[in-house]
């Protein structure tokens, strides 16, 4: 039987993507990324909520 | 009983292709238009024999064309003619007396680089080998499917695995794969506005934007008429397949009741029911204005809300009483990457002009439209546009009040650096600031694009072409998937209009 995701597992997972691109970005970047690393630090934690849109 | 099975609001390029969909499909659609002119930001006003392109200048891709009316099942010469446009793009620097330009072919702007940068031509040509074929093929698969879950990220990339391999590039930045790949400063700065097509400057746009320039090289187009020839050949497609179109139409409410979109209210009162909703406007405006918090979950307000918007492009509009010295359709000043960087952090984000030694300097990309198609412009004479960026929130002033400032800004601007003595010959001026887009196009903040487009914004994150909230709401147009642009916006009216025929099946 198929059953929906609920909301929460689908938040945990939109956290989930977002804090691996977080991590992606700590291991790769240099400090000239700094710039675009603050854009991205700022959006990140709205990211999840934008999934639902 | 609906009146309708399909609403479309907005009769942009995005609204219109959907239409033409569902109507093929045997939806008995209607499109509703809030100006007495289609097209939106892809139209064509004319004034005193002068035909002006409202924003959108050339058409690339093409293949986004051919795919919908494939799908239409009529020929896409016989509503919308090209023309070929070569080159690309010329790039100026009249202080260091420089002047380039590349063609449509890979191996002639290899040559064109070769000349002043001998060391880069093999480069240029390495990285087209390497990445053409991967972005041609990320189209293919990517461009005309839903990507609105987890579950759709994962089936594009079974599809398409060599899409890993342009993952790192939507979390790196433009400028990082520019200056991987070439270390020349001019062939870095030539390609360097082309992240403004993402919205952002090179070291904040997403890397994907550095390859995707590549895709012009398969050519580059002009509808003979102007722009308008594009929405207009989509809209005529449409009311051939029995399609109905209305202006001064405009939609301020997207009735909803239950979650569920049940049609839309007309500025006078009017009620359309419907099926269906397609909103090809902007996204915020949309959920915001013509929905409302009342409707939405929070944590989908808080979504749609935490949005920002695309960068606003002012346009300007000048008739000339000769023939500009210019060798293309695009001409850009070249402009370094850090000079682009510092525009945005040190100007841009704090609502202020860019300035060189105490004078503004205004960036932006220069169309000759009549190049292509001389009766835009009485005998003799000629159109040229100039599409700026700049902020809307100024510092310290508005936009009614800058205008004519700005026009003599960017004229000497363009004089000093691509056009001299262009100021002379100036017989027709206008523009339409961020302001004015705003007011005409209903685009919030004159974005023009939409929706901002860098990570956090694309993709699953970006509002989907199936409302995730609303039931029987779909959207088109630079808000959604794919994202801004004329093959953007073509390519998501395309995925909108496949997913409101399926779910109406």
């Amino acid at each position: 039987m198929k059953t929906k995701m609920s909301l929460k597992t689908k938040m945990f997972i939109a956290v989930g993507l977002a804090g691996g691109v977080a991590a992606y970005l700590a291991a790769t970047s240099e400090p000239s990324d700094w710039r675009y690393a603050k854009q991205l630090a700022t959006n990140l934690p709205k990211m999840p909520f934008r999934y639902f849109v | 009983m609906p009146d309708y099975d399909v609403v479309v609001i907005g009769g942009g390029i995005g609204g219109l292709s959907t239409a033409a969909l569902c109507q093929k499909a045997g939806m008995k659609t209607l499109v509703l238009e809030q100006s007495d002119r289609i097209g939106g930001c892809c139209s064509t006003y004319e004034v005193d024999g002068f035909n002006f392109d409202v924003g959108a200048s050339v058409v690339e891709m093409p293949g986004a064309f051919e795919e919908l009316f494939k799908r239409l099942g009529v020929p896409r010469e016989k509503y919308i003619p090209f023309v070929e446009v070569d080159p690309i793009y010329d790039y100026c620097d009249i202080g260091r007396g420089m002047r380039f330009n590349y063609p449509t072919s890979v191996e002639g702007t290899a040559e064109v680089i070769a000349r002043f940068a001998p060391e880069e031509a093999k480069a240029f040509l390495d990285f087209a080998k390497k990445f053409t074929p991967i972005i041609s093929g990320l189209v293919d698969s990517f461009f005309y499917v839903p990507c609105m879950s987890f579950l759709d990220t994962i089936k594009l990339v079974i599809r398409y695995p060599q899409m890993i391999k342009v993952l790192p590039m939507f979390v790196t930045t433009h400028q990082k794969v520019v200056a991987k790949y070439f270390k020349n400063e001019d062939v870095q700065a030539s390609m360097a506005f082309q992240s403004f097509y993402g919205g952002m400057p090179p070291d904040l746009c997403a890397g994907l934007y550095a390859i995707i320039g590549l895709l012009e090289h398969e050519g580059i187009y002009y509808p003979p008429g102007g722009m308008i020839r594009i929405p207009a050949g989509i809209q005529q497609a449409f009311e051939d397949l029995g399609g109905e179109t209305r202006f001064d139409a405009r939609v301020v409410r997207v009735m909803v009741e239950d979650r569920t979109a049940k049609g839309v209210e007309l500025w006078d009162g009017t009620e359309i029911r419907a099926g269906n909703v397609v909103g090809s406007i902007n996204a915020k405006k949309m959920y915001m204005d013509m929905i409302g918090r009342e409707h939405l979950p929070w944590h989908v307000w808080r979504g749609i809300k935490s949005m920002e918007l695309s960068m606003p492009c002012p346009m300007i509009y000048l008739g000339v009483d000769y023939e500009p010295p210019l060798v293309a359709h695009h001409t850009l000043n070249l402009t370094s990457p850090q000079v682009m960087n510092d525009y945005w952090s040190d100007y841009y984000l704090k609502g202020k002009l860019y300035e060189v030694n105490g004078k503004p300097e205004i960036m932006g990309l220069v169309s000759w439209a009549s190049k292509i198609d001389p009766s835009l412009a009485p005998e003799g004479k000629h159109v040229l546009t100039h599409m700026g960026l700049a902020p809307y929130n100024l510092a310290g002033d508005d936009w009614d009040r800058l205008k004519e400032r700005y026009i003599d800004a960017a004229i000497a601007t363009i004089e000093r650096n691509i056009i001299p003595d262009l100021s002379k010959h100036v017989i027709y001026r206008d523009m339409a600031t961020p302001l004015d887009l705003e007011r005409m196009l209903l685009h919030p903040g004159g974005a023009v694009y939409g929706i901002q487009t860098d990570i956090s914004h694309m993709a699953v994150f970006r509002p989907a072409n199936r409302s995730k909230a609303i039931k029987n709401l779909y959207l088109a147009g630079a808000s959604t998937h794919p994202g801004g642009g004329i093959p953007g916006v073509l390519a998501g009216g395309i995925i909108t209009g496949g997913l409101v025929t399926k779910d109406n099946a």
